[in-house]
């Protein structure tokens, strides 16, 4: 059994988060993932609709770790749903994929962007779903993307592409915007649009840390 | 307006008008010669439905099991080769700047071919090059000098080597390997370049270096000592920070030695390696 499927299992195991739900034992796909007090359904992928709750193993710091499978942690959706905004005032859903020119794109021009907005109560998290040859992501895959960007917010593997309910793995990076509060997807953008999707991002932070 | 590349990225990704008119390079100083001008500027989107084509290399033998997209600008639509080099790529998508995008840079050299705008493409018989075995490939180390076929890098002792190590993960495939390719039987995109006389695959495709390296080739075409030389980039980076995507531009000066046996540049060198064309300078 191979590290990333073995890592995922044991994300399954440890119930996503703190509760710990019996699942049935056929319910291996990352989406199934569950956890208590996040919002109800129906969920969507468009605007206006809640992101389901999905369920990985990454590092939530990876700059802080020793990059080793030992150190991957579980990491949920649900573990940035935040009904009071008392930590997180907006959440960004990333996906990325070695493969994906854009993606790199995006990776390098990060750290500018998410500097002065994690403050402000930004949280990011990217999730690796391919390889350069557009096989699912592995570990050695989410390392080396690591390794190559220094990334230093939550990133987690996705090898079965989770969010590939959103939009298709060809027009990668994905990007949605959700508030925390209600798990509610506020935008959705498809391909790198920094110079669309940043002024959006900052006034949405604006208008949730107006008095 | 000249942009910083990442500028240009975006400008190239929002069809933001923003750089250089593909092929000529605005004058590059020592301080810039290790960013690019930026070459992004307005497309539109067409529709690209599906993409048929036979990859062989330069001996016309069938290239395999080769990784091969329909890829523009927001889109990369990907499909590998079958033993015959055939491969259909069902894209069904609109695609900025859609351009048939073949060889990874390990097997076959990496081109970019802008496609036409036609929903249903089929390419018919394209010639790639395949390049030397990886037990050929020629360590980068800074310092010292790197020799593929007719190719030489010389890097100074501080210059920095950026190897795309997402796309060139194992020690040997971060080494240089470079080959010539035939102009009769080269990629269509050779020949819809700027009249190119030699063109010199070479991989890991876009190594950056900085400073720019010393780069040398065979004078084998036995152009006079003294003459000055062109070296020109193919686009296959849509960030378009040193060539137009799909294109071609002009990263370097070069000349002929004076003992007529070499091609070397001038200024500014080498900034990235890739597919290059090199032409006495009009």
């Amino acid at each position: 059994m191979g590290v990333p499927r073995l890592a995922a299992l044991c994300a399954l195991a440890s119930a996503c988060g703190t509760n710990k739900p019996e699942l049935p034992p056929d319910l291996d796909r990352p989406e199934h993932c569950v956890a208590l007090g996040y919002p109800d359904g129906p969920y969507g992928t468009e605007p206006g609709a809640v992101v389901r709750n999905a369920c990985f193993s990454g590092w939530r710091a990876p700059h802080r770790v020793a990059r080793t499978p030992e150190t991957l942690e579980p990491i949920a959706l649900s573990d940035y749903h935040d009904p009071e905004a008392a930590a997180v005032h907006l959440l960004v859903l990333n996906t990325a994929a070695l493969w994906c020119a854009a993606c790199r794109i995006e990776h390098e021009s990060l750290p500018e962007h998410l500097e002065p907005l994690a403050s402000r109560g930004l949280v990011f998290l990217s999730a690796v779903f391919q390889d350069e040859r557009h096989e699912p992501a592995e570990f050695d895959d989410l390392a080396l993307w690591v390794e190559t960007f220094d990334t230093r917010f939550p990133i987690v593997l996705d090898p079965g592409y989770s969010f590939g309910l959103y939009a298709s793995a060809e027009t990668a990076p994905l990007n949605l915007v959700v508030d925390p509060q209600t798990m509610t997807i506020l935008a959705k953008f498809v391909g790198d649009q920094p110079a669309v999707m940043w002024p959006f991002i900052e006034a949405e932070l604006a208008k949730r840390s107006a008095p | 307006m000249r942009c910083p590349p990442f500028l240009a990225a975006l400008g190239a990704l929002l069809a933001v008008g923003c750089g250089g008119d593909a092929g000529e390079p605005p004058p590059t100083t020592s301080s810039q010669a290790c960013s690019g001008p930026g070459y992004g500027e307005e497309n539109g989107s067409q529709r690209v439905d599906v993409l048929r084509a036979m990859l062989v290399d330069q001996d016309g033998e069938p290239l395999a099991d080769e990784l091969v997209q329909v890829c523009g600008l927001n889109v990369c639509v990907n499909d590998m080769t079958e033993a015959d080099g055939e491969v259909v790529v069902e894209a069904r998508a609109d695609i900025v700047l859609p351009a048939f995008k073949f060889g990874e840079g390990r097997v076959s050299a990496r081109f970019a071919w802008l496609l036409p705008d036609e929903r249903e493409i089929d390419l018919g018989v394209v010639p790639s090059v395949r390049l030397p075995p990886l037990d050929e490939a020629v360590p980068l180390t800074p310092g010292s000098r790197a020799r593929s076929g007719a190719l030489s890098l010389e890097l100074s002792a501080d210059a920095t080597v950026k190897i795309d190590k997402l796309t060139f993960r194992e020690p040997e495939e971060q080494g240089l390997r470079a080959v010539r390719v035939p102009l009769d039987s080269a990629p269509p995109v050779v020949a819809e370049g700027p009249e190119l006389e030699i063109v010199i695959a070479a991989t890991p495709v876009d190594t950056r270096f900085c400073p720019p390296a010393l780069l040398t080739i065979d004078n084998e075409l036995d152009w006079s000592p003294g003459t000055d030389v062109e070296v020109w980039l193919h686009g296959v980076d849509i960030s378009q920070e040193w060539a137009p995507y799909g294109g071609w531009a002009k990263v370097s000066d070069a000349h002929v030695s004076d003992d007529g046996e070499r091609i070397e540049t001038t200024e500014p060198g080498l900034p990235v390696l890739g597919v290059l064309g090199f032409r006495r300078a009009p």
